[in-house]
């Protein structure tokens, strides 16, 4: 019984700390991440430009003169219970590496979406996706094969 | 009554996703991406052939002007002077250009040089004027072909045996 008592007191003292502290809020969170992705770039012999313009949503990798199969945008899906306002910072630019060769990813910010404005999160769970570009300049003797890297966004909850 | 106030220690328990903060400040979180890109080329430059002038049976006066004539495309070896040639395998040389898109091809071929053997050099002339021009539009999923011609001036009374040369093709891609 005694038992008893002293757990039933732990947590009346544990749920008054709850109640009596200053309101704490649950900001958004990251509910989905989906990768950039270039594609299959069978690359012009001169060496070409290819840009994800994502800037207003979801889109796929354009080429001037080389043939690009697959490939699309990034996705990142934020979701919150409650109304809020994130700011997202962009990277200048992310390095795509094949052992000691890498490749550069420019202009993200530029491509993607919301990033002048930020994103106003309605609450209530209701999800917002963020669409993620870029644009990669390939020179003309860029060493073929499988690049990849990874680039960190900053989301500022407020 | 003990079963009821275990439940709520376990509900109290559970992690919280998000960022908790503070009602009226800010939360920060980074959060990491992949990107990924593959790149490959199909595009494929091949020899086919090389440039053969065939056997050539001299007319026993005056120089012999041998021609492949390709600017237009496949070409035989035609000698003048009434000399006789016996066709090799090949005429013009050949060198193939296959790629999945579309290209513009700058053709650039060795325009003289000397082809050396059993006697004095004979001179080959005319690489330019006698091969498929410059600046060739591909469609890509096609192949290209790109003929090698010219011409040789053989010397009246040139000691017999076999004489070659190396040209250069050096192809650019715009």
């Amino acid at each position: 019984m005694l038992d008893c008592l002293n757990i039933r007191l732990q947590l009346a003292m544990l749920l008054t700390f709850l109640l009596f502290t200053s309101p704490s809020i649950l900001a958004g969170e990251v509910s989905q991440v989906t990768p950039v992705s270039i594609g299959t770039l069978d690359l012009h012999p001169a060496g070409d430009t290819i840009i994800i313009a994502a800037e207003n949503g979801p889109a796929s990798p354009l080429s001037t003169r080389s043939l690009v199969t697959g490939g699309g945008s990034g996705l990142i899906t934020l979701t919150s219970t409650v109304v809020e306002h994130v700011d997202i910072t962009y990277p200048e630019s992310a390095i795509l590496s094949k052992g000691a060769h890498t490749i550069t990813v420019i202009d993200i910010s530029s491509h993607s979406e919301y990033n002048a404005t930020g994103v106003d999160l309605p609450g209530g769970g209701v999800s917002v996706e963020v669409s993620i570009g870029g644009k990669i300049v390939l020179p003309r003797d860029v060493v073929y094969g499988s690049y990849s890297g990874t680039m960190s966004i900053q989301l500022n909850f407020s | 009554m003990i079963k009821s106030w275990k439940n709520s220690v376990y509900i109290a328990g559970i992690a919280l996703f998000g960022v908790i903060v503070a009602s009226g400040s800010t939360a920060m979180a980074d959060v990491d991406v992949d990107i990924n890109a593959e790149i490959t080329s199909t595009m494929v430059e091949t020899l086919g052939n090389d440039m053969d002038f065939g056997s050539i049976e001299l007319s026993p006066t005056g120089n012999t002007i041998v021609t492949i004539a390709a600017a237009g495309g496949i070409a035989p070896a035609v000698a003048d002077n009434g000399s006789v040639v016996t066709p090799g395998t090949f005429g013009s040389g050949l060198v193939t250009v296959a790629s999945a898109i579309d290209l513009t091809i700058g053709i650039a071929v060795t325009d003289t040089v000397n082809l050396s053997g059993a006697g004095a050099d004979i001179p080959f002339t005319g690489g330019i004027a006698n091969s498929t021009p410059t600046g060739l539009s591909h469609t890509g999923g096609d192949t290209s072909n790109i003929h090698v011609g010219g011409i040789i001036t053989i010397p009246g009374g040139q000691t017999p045996g076999v004489y070659s040369a190396t040209i250069t093709v050096v192809l650019t891609y715009t």
